[in-house]
């Protein structure tokens, strides 16, 4: 018996290692094939003249999950790509947002980092000094029309630009915006509000015990955690009030007047108005937008690329999830979206930089455009879409995609030309430095300034 | 004599090769980066200790490293003294009762770091979690367990030992299985109470497999950064920042990986004297 189990025990183990073998021997010729310079036999037999190459992406989408429309969309833009350059394959390799940039650069020094990059705002300068990136131009923005760059000409476009030269591309733009429940605006007979005052008069009417759950709900949500990613309110408050939130050095222009005033405005919402939880100061992004869904917050603020995601998994109407710009300090003049976004480039020490240039000028193109806005339910990126698909926009459905157009119009991005690391972390912690650490308003804000330029060798 | 050094030095080159490449390179090369000024892994200027001196004379590192240290120190207090207890209920038992007891016991140390982290920050969470649906049909207040400092810290410290019993109960249970039933039995015809043969046979016996827990389970606990970065984010304020997740912030959120280089020596030679202490302290001969 004890032979038999040792036959047995070994022919599983020689299969085992067979199967594993073969499969990695598939795997390897894959991999092989991302530098073979072989010709490829196609489907039909024939030999293609195009060579085999995998274009490697890293992004935190994922094309093999149908969990949101856009991973979808990138997936369908692959297989268009794919089927339009014979023997090319794009490899995403799916990544966590936190942590991915940093990989990238890490893999930039060991050769092994990926042909196409996403990465995020204010991970752009950094990414830059380390020289990580290909000019965009010397893959195809040279050969672009006046018109064709016309088309995309903003302030995302001009982000990370160094001595005239594009490095990345933005292709998913979005800005920190006030989501709300329009039914409960509704029911009470409110309007959106569009100033600091009457986001307060809004929220203190909202907030008290849900008739239909009977769950306490609060009238704004706002997420103080560092852990949380998208600016607040409170760095809109700034931003309105001083034109800016950084001196021309670099350093953080917080501890003033007005950095106050936004400070006081938002422990007034905590402790005095209660339109806000005590809980916020340990609340993430992540947190919120899960509350949100289940009913605890009638508005909040968060990064409106999401609207579509939040809309899938609200557990009321999806309808009545609606988006706002952020209010303003008087009616009419709101204040200035935070922009931010997903930057795209392609490593400069790619062997497939052509290709992978290639692939992402295929992701902006106006056909791609339209894709990401219909089925990813992003807001476009291009003039041209905005105008063609006007009609799909401005429905009841996506008139949130109109809101984030309208925020991006009008929005701010910080300088690029200085690594800003942080920041929006260091404005969450002058809230979290009074609630929980007991500082004097000054204090705290003084010590987020010292904490931001400290790190920044400002 | 010689022929079987040959062979031993033989035997032992692929795990040698394998120590040496994944572990012994990357800790010369991480000793090098903390040398140098390394923003975005661009290589600035040598700075020699420079990463090291900024790090201990940071007021928030060193808080952050106190909190570390108390966290792991009474998280494995609380494991191994739960884990003793029910290992030695456990090998009371026999059958099913048994088996069932160790499985549940095992879960949370197999499961995923994040997905037990995220559970409980579920389960914490102030008006939409179990807790306090159980604490409101009790007729009390809610309890903002993760949003105080106190308790969220509690709360972490439950949650580590929570992951880390069930192992502790495990390893302390093959040490009892491994003692001579003839030792016990005779210290019963010698009339020793239960608390005598724990003290004087049992607890003797197992010194090894409860010294190897304990190094494993303080070690896992101060290396931990998975748990207080899911379940309280460090929050509120830096109230669980452990030392770990202020390295992940340096290196993944701030790009300091001169910075985060020099951390990470530091908490290796922390760790090793923690482990030169205990072997010390419990006269262990390796």
């Amino acid at each position: 018996m004890k032979k038999l189990m040792r036959i047995f025990l070994c022919l599983v183990l020689v299969l085992s290692i067979t199967a594993c073998g073969s499969e990695e021997n598939e795997k390897n010729n894959v991999d092989d094939g991302s530098s073979s310079e072989d010709v490829v036999d196609n489907s039909n037999g024939d030999l293609s003249d195009e060579k085999e190459q995998t274009v490697t992406m890293w992004t935190f989408l994922d094309p093999d999950s149908t969990a949101n429309g856009r991973n979808i969309a990138l997936a369908e833009m692959i297989k268009t790509f794919e089927a339009e350059h014979q023997g090319v394959t794009i490899n995403v390799e799916s990544q966590d947002y936190n942590t991915m940039t940093a990989k990238f650069l890490a893999a930039t020094t060991t050769g092994d980092a990926p042909d196409i990059i996403w990465c995020g705002r204010d991970e752009i300068p950094g990414v830059l000094d380390a020289n990580a990136l290909e000019p965009l131009e010397n893959l195809f923005l040279d050969e672009w029309s006046d018109e064709e760059v016309e088309d995309i000409n903003d302030g995302f476009f001009s982000y990370g630009t160094r001595d005239d030269n594009h490095y990345v591309l933005c292709l998913s733009k979005n800005a920190p915006v006030l989501y709300y429940r329009a039914d409960l605006f509704e029911e009470n007979n409110l309007e959106v509000p569009k100033t600091w005052e009457g986001l307060v008069e809004v929220a203190k009417a909202l907030t008290g015990n849900d008739v239909e759950t009977g769950m306490y709900r609060y009238g704004l949500g706002q997420s103080f955690s560092t852990e949380s990613t998208d600016a607040q309110l409170m760095a809109n408050m700034i931003l309105d009030s001083q034109g800016t939130m950084f001196n021309e050095d670099g350093t953080a222009n917080w501890a003033t007047k007005e950095g106050e005033e936004a400070l006081d405005w938002t422990l007034k919402c905590i402790n005095e108005w209660e339109i806000t939880p005590q809980e916020a100061v340990n609340t993430t992004n992540e947190d919120l937008f899960l509350q949100f869904k289940a009913g605890k917050y009638a508005m909040i603020i968060g990064g409106g690329v999401r609207a579509a995601a939040i809309k899938e998994e609200a557990t009321f109407d999806a309808d009545y999830v609606q988006l706002s710009v952020v209010p303003g300090s008087s009616e009419g003049s709101p204040s200035p979206a935070i922009l931010d976004g997903w930057f795209v480039g392609v490593w400069s020490e790619s062997e497939q930089k052509e290709m992978a240039g290639k692939f992402l000028e295929h992701m902006y193109t106006p056909e791609a455009d339209e894709l990401w806005v219909k089925t990813g339910g992003q807001a476009p990126v291009r003039k041209s879409t905005l105008e063609n698909l006007s009609d799909h926009i401005n429905t009841e459905e996506n008139k949130f995609l109109a809101v984030l157009s309208e925020g991006f119009a009008t929005g701010w991005l910080p300088e690029d030309d200085l690594a800003l690391t942080g920041w929006m972390y260091d404005i969450n912690q002058t809230v979290i430095n009074v609630l929980i650490e007991d500082m004097s308003m000054q204090d705290a804000l003084k010590s987020s300034e010292s904490d931001f330029n400290t790190r920044n060798s400002r | 004599m010689k022929t079987n050094n040959k062979n031993g030095i033989l035997y032992i080159t692929p795990a040698m090769i394998i120590l040496f490449s994944f572990l012994i390179i990357p800790l010369i090369y991480t000793l090098y980066c903390s040398l140098f000024e390394l923003d975005y892994l661009v290589k600035g200027d040598f700075i020699g200790l420079e990463n090291y001196t900024k790090l201990i004379t940071d007021g928030k590192i060193l808080r952050s490293l106190i909190n570390t240290i108390w966290i792991s120190i009474v998280a494995t207090i609380i494991s191994m003294v739960l884990g003793l207890c029910l290992a030695l209920w456990i090998d009371r038992k026999k059958g099913f009762i048994s088996y069932f007891i160790q499985m549940i016991g095992l879960i949370p140390w197999l499961i995923s770091m994040v997905v037990a982290g995220l559970l409980w920050r579920w389960l914490f969470d102030g008006d939409l979690g179990l807790f306090n649906y159980i604490i409101n049909l009790l007729g009390f207040e809610s309890i903002y367990v993760i949003q105080n400092k106190t308790s969220a810290i509690v709360a972490l410290i439950f949650v580590m030992s929570w992951r880390t019993i069930g192992y502790a109960m495990i390893m302390i249970l093959a040490g009892l299985k491994g003692i001579d039933e003839s030792l016990i039995e005779a210290s019963r015809v010698d009339g020793a109470t239960a608390w005598q043969t724990l003290k004087n046979i049992k607890l003797p016996l197992i010194k090894t497999p409860l010294l190897l827990s304990t190094i494993v389970l303080t070690v896992s606990n101060f290396t931990n950064n998975t748990l207080p970065k899911v379940f309280t984010s460090g929050g509120p304020g830096s109230a669980t920042t452990v030392i770990t997740l202020e390295q992940y912030n340096m290196s993944f959120r701030y790009y300091k990986f001169g910075e985060s280089s020099a951390l990470s020596i530091i908490i290796m030679i922390i760790t090793t004297i923690v482990i030169a202490l205990y072997i010390k302290v419990a006269k262990y001969k390796i």
